[in-house]
């Protein structure tokens, strides 16, 4: 829209401000309970209808912001009433900004318990939107109503990582597949790759449902999605679908291709994220205490990339599974009679019935629920503790431990 | 659009007139720069009064969108402290500078703005965060108050 005039004078800052976004349209209301209106300039006749449009929002705005002032001065003098002179979007997009990243969950409680007002912004849906994983990370012990409450109203509010957390947990630890499965498949058609993947095992192992409803084909359709968006683990699996010719023709080159690529990408993320600490090291692999408590071993870090000779912590898991984990080993390690947990410790996830998950067909004390858990667990630290059962009797659609070592050669 | 060593007029809320590089102010702020390709601005006659921006909070402005215009290609530290030096004011000073970038919509200024605020309060307890934020009636009512500090003692 041109509204050139001549040259007389520019349109009056007022509505062209309200016109230009009309995301800003509160913005901008609220802040002309500050200013006077734009008669000031004497070239400038304003068409009573804008001066309408004006004062209406005006109107509107007093009642939105009855606590604040409707005049600056007041505030450069005495610089009380700071907060309250705020406008609502002003303090939407701090609040945001500090549910996106706080570091615990109790910076954001203690925002939103400083009053009444913080309280009510703080639940808005665009702070919620924007709550980053460590704001609504729930501990499994302190796992209440309330703490349900808040992870479903960031979920609602759009929240795609609250959506998939939710949803894991209502899957596997409250065992509400109907509606954990939806929150996580809303995740996933949102483009959020740990909720792809996680259907796709989900798909794999038919979980929630019986043995004959696994989906194998509907599984690395999904895993390729993940793997697509470069989601390590999915990497994994399908390299190993592709190489085991598992819901997908055989191709043991392509499925190679896939597995170097996931090694390649776990590299990159673990430089990342470590950056300044230098805890790669080279060549021999860190002697392990077995005493140590083997999830304290994990965290401390241990060797991926084996491949490569070089060892490196192993990534922090989702908080999804750290969830699981911890839910799970309060409740004495399983999921309930004759359920058992991925043997993989960075994964957490249960058995939904009996025999579900994959066994370690050489000493078959050990469980996956996928092939890159296996894979990973292998390198980390199945490959030293395994020892062959000759009375196991193999069952299922076992995997041998010893095939996961290919990715070794 | 203009050259870009053509100049625009701002004028503050004390009147006072601050002539500025037309291309300094366009790359910062949605507002001016949608008044320019509105072809709206007369460069000889127009002056863009900001009733609400008082001359002090107006000149910080004009620093903070000349400096980043002529040194966007700085390393990112030495941009960092020299925006935490530019920053360094009281909280009426931080207030009239959200408001001023609020209202020219300069958007990267409200972000470092936004972001500032939040590490002010960011980690504190909450009466440290009533404290800076001058809240005197947190507008709870007293039960909810006393509920409050029994289930999260620690907080305050």
């Amino acid at each position: 829209m041109r509204t050139r005039r001549g040259g007389l004078s520019y349109p009056p800052l007022l509505p062209l401000s309200t016109m230009c976004s009309n995301k800003a349209l509160s913005e901008r209301s609220s802040f002309n309970t500050l200013t006077p209106l734009p008669n000031r300039n004497r070239n400038n006749k304003m068409p009573s209808s804008q001066q309408q449009f004006v004062s209406r929002k005006r109107h509107k705005t007093l009642s939105l912001l009855s606590s604040s002032s409707s005049d600056t001065t007041t505030t450069t003098v005495g610089g009380s009433e700071l907060l309250e002179t705020l406008p609502d979007d002003i303090l939407l997009s701090i609040l945001a900004k500090l549910s996106s990243s706080s570091n615990s969950p109790s910076d954001f409680i203690r925002v939103l318990l400083t009053c009444k007002r913080l309280n009510r912004l703080g639940l808005h849906s665009v702070v919620l939107s924007k709550a980053s994983q460590k704001t609504f990370s729930v501990k499994a012990r302190n796992w209440s109503e309330s703490s349900h409450r808040f992870l479903k109203r960031c979920a609602d509010a759009g929240n795609i990582e609250a959506c998939y957390t939710l949803g894991m947990i209502r899957f596997y630890c409250l065992g509400n597949r109907e509606s954990g499965r939806s929150l996580i498949s809303k995740a996933a058609m949102r483009c959020h790759a740990p909720a792809l993947y996680s259907l796709a095992v989900i798909q794999f192992n038919g979980s929630g449902a019986s043995k004959d409803d696994k989906d194998l084909r509907g599984g690395v359709a999904l895993c390729a999605r993940a793997a697509f968006l470069g989601h390590v683990d999915a990497l994994r699996e399908l390299g190993h679908c592709l190489q085991d010719g598992y819901g997908v023709k055989r191709n043991v080159m392509e499925g190679r291709r896939f597995l170097v690529q996931a090694n390649a990408r776990e590299l990159v993320s673990v430089c990342n994220s470590l950056h300044a600490r230098t805890t790669i090291t080279w060549g021999v692999m860190p002697n392990q205490n077995p005493n140590l408590n083997p999830r304290v071993q994990y965290a401390a870090g241990c060797p991926l990339l084996s491949d490569y000779g070089c060892n490196v912590p192993a990534q922090e898991p989702h908080l999804a599974n750290r969830f699981m984990i911890e839910w799970f080993s309060n409740r004495g390690g399983s999921a309930g009679p004759s359920r058992r947990l991925c043997s993989h410790l960075g994964c957490g996830r249960p058995e939904t019935r009996k025999r579900e998950f994959r066994r370690c067909s050489v000493c078959g004390v050990v469980n996956y629920c996928s092939r890159a858990c296996q894979a990973l667990d292998w390198k980390s630290r199945h490959k030293v503790e395994c020892a062959p059962v000759e009375r196991w009797i193999d069952d299922d659609d076992g995997e041998d431990g010893g095939e996961v070592a290919v990715v070794d050669s | 659009m203009g050259s870009p060593l053509k100049k625009i007029m701002l004028c503050s809320s004390e009147k006072e007139i601050f002539s500025v590089e037309e291309q300094v102010m366009v790359q910062h702020s949605v507002i001016i720069n949608n008044m320019i390709e509105d072809g709206s601005y007369n460069y000889e006659e127009s002056k863009i009064p900001l009733d609400c921006v008082d001359s002090k909070t107006l000149k910080k402005v004009i620093d903070y969108c000349t400096y980043h215009t002529h040194h966007h290609n700085d390393n990112q530290e030495d941009l960092e402290a020299w925006d935490a030096q530019f920053l360094n004011v009281d909280s009426n000073g931080l207030y009239d500078l959200l408001m001023a970038a609020n209202y020219l919509e300069i958007r990267n200024l409200l972000d470092l703005i936004y972001r500032t605020i939040k590490n002010m309060i960011k980690g504190k307890k909450i009466d440290e965060i009533r404290r800076i934020l001058n809240i005197k009636d947190h507008g709870f009512t007293p039960e909810e108050e006393e509920q409050n500090r029994k289930e999260y003692p620690h907080f305050y």
